[in-house]
């Protein structure tokens, strides 16, 4: 049977009523860090089950959240982590604890634009920023659908209108 | 002679009174024992490079309610030194701000009964919790008695090197705790996962602050 996630990260302190539509059918909502506070947490939680871990800019968060989050649900292995980015001081470490773990989704934040790829048979999403921006890109977040062994990720834009900007479907190779 | 329909409910109440309470019970009873991390196929090795630079959470979604979420912390102590702080109930005041009063009922064996008192926000709440010690290894909690209804938890030692991996899962609802958070919850149920996280990394927390000034005394 299928199910969905909601995506959401770098919301800095700003929660998009409309995610309540956009969200209304998934199962949980990952929340990938620079959040912005504790109230945020509570939205999204309103809307499904939230699991977030802590970003750069979570100064206040960082005794409630963990660092990274390794999530298995209906045979699909999430792991989370705010940072998943070469030049960072972590890599090493980080690309060894995911290559190890072997999820089959990696989720993260932190650069602002969205990303969906695969590498090793891991897919990488970042669901882009959905919070007040700081640099010319535009707000969005993300849904996956896992279908069997497919995922369907998709990026909405969260302009004036919501909007589909992109998705593409991967096929979940079983890591385990 | 007639028979009432009072006699007839009367005999049939307690035909399956029984059932009765067992479907009550029922609500407040989780099914299975919590089961290390590790125990379920979770390599730790595997995590022991990134525990340097902080917490990972780890939830596995078995469909019930609560869900089982468990937190990794790697300490600077050694796995004595940690067991010492996790069975130092006498002290468990000083290490858990929340803990108002904790002393040890009685023990049989490797089993503690320890009554506590929690500052549960607005008011206290005291319950009794059964601590099952497999020395310097694991401690299973499980409710006994008192305000409590239902929760379990656990810890989980493993040495790494001169340090100690410590993991602390919980599997109990907020509901349980306190009239304020069976409030917010009652109404907004998916708030549990989150609370558990981070009562997990607030307890990790307090046992960590515990080992260091014990570490400075030194």
């Amino acid at each position: 049977m299928g199910f969905k996630i909601g995506l959401i990260s770098d919301t800095h302190g700003q929660f998009d009523k409309r995610l309540k539509t956009l969200f209304k059918d998934v199962s949980h909502i990952i929340c990938a860090g620079d959040i912005g506070g504790p109230e945020i947490i509570r939205q999204l939680s309103e809307i499904a089950p939230t699991f977030a871990v802590c970003g750069n800019t979570d100064t206040d968060l960082r005794d409630i959240l963990p660092e990274y989050l390794f999530y298995k649900t209906d045979g699909l292995r999430i792991f989370v982590s705010h940072i998943i980015e070469k030049n960072h001081p972590n890599w090493t470490e980080l690309s060894k604890l995911i290559y190890s773990l072997k999820p089959d989704l990696v989720v993260y934040g932190h650069t602002h634009n969205y990303v969906a790829s695969s590498s090793n048979n891991i897919i990488f999403v970042n669901p882009g920023s959905a919070g007040a921006n700081r640099y010319p890109v535009s707000r969005t977040c993300g849904l996956i659908e896992k279908n069997n062994d497919s995922l369907l990720v998709q990026i909405f834009d969260l302009g004036a209108d919501i909007q589909l900007k992109y998705w593409q479907n991967f096929i979940i190779r079983n890591n385990q | 002679m007639s028979i009432s329909v009072w006699q007839v409910l009367w005999v049939l109440l307690m035909k399956y009174l029984n059932l009765i309470i067992i479907f009550l019970a029922s609500f407040y009873l989780y099914g299975g024992e919590l089961m290390s991390p590790i125990d379920s196929g979770f390599d730790i090795k595997s995590i022991l490079p990134l525990l340097n630079k902080g917490e990972l959470g780890f939830i596995e979604n078995s469909g019930a309610r609560p869900k089982q979420v468990s937190l990794f912390t790697l300490i600077d102590a050694t796995p004595d030194e940690v067991w010492n702080v996790l069975t130092d109930y006498e002290h468990y005041t000083e290490i858990f701000p929340s803990i108002l009063e904790c002393k040890i009922a009685k023990q049989e064996g490797d089993t503690a009964f320890v009554d506590y008192k929690l500052d549960a926000v607005l008011y206290s709440i005291k319950y009794r919790l059964r601590h099952n010690h497999t020395p310097k290894k694991s401690i299973d909690i499980s409710v006994v008695s008192g305000d409590l209804k239902s929760g379990e938890y656990r810890y989980d030692i493993y040495p790494f090197e001169n340090r100690t991996v410590l993991i602390y899962s919980i599997k109990a609802s907020a509901t349980d705790t306190s009239f304020l958070l069976r409030k917010i919850v009652r109404k907004q149920p998916t708030m549990d996962e989150a609370i558990n996280i981070s009562t997990a990394i607030i307890t990790l927390n307090n046992i960590k602050d515990a080992l260091k000034k014990r570490q400075k005394g030194k």
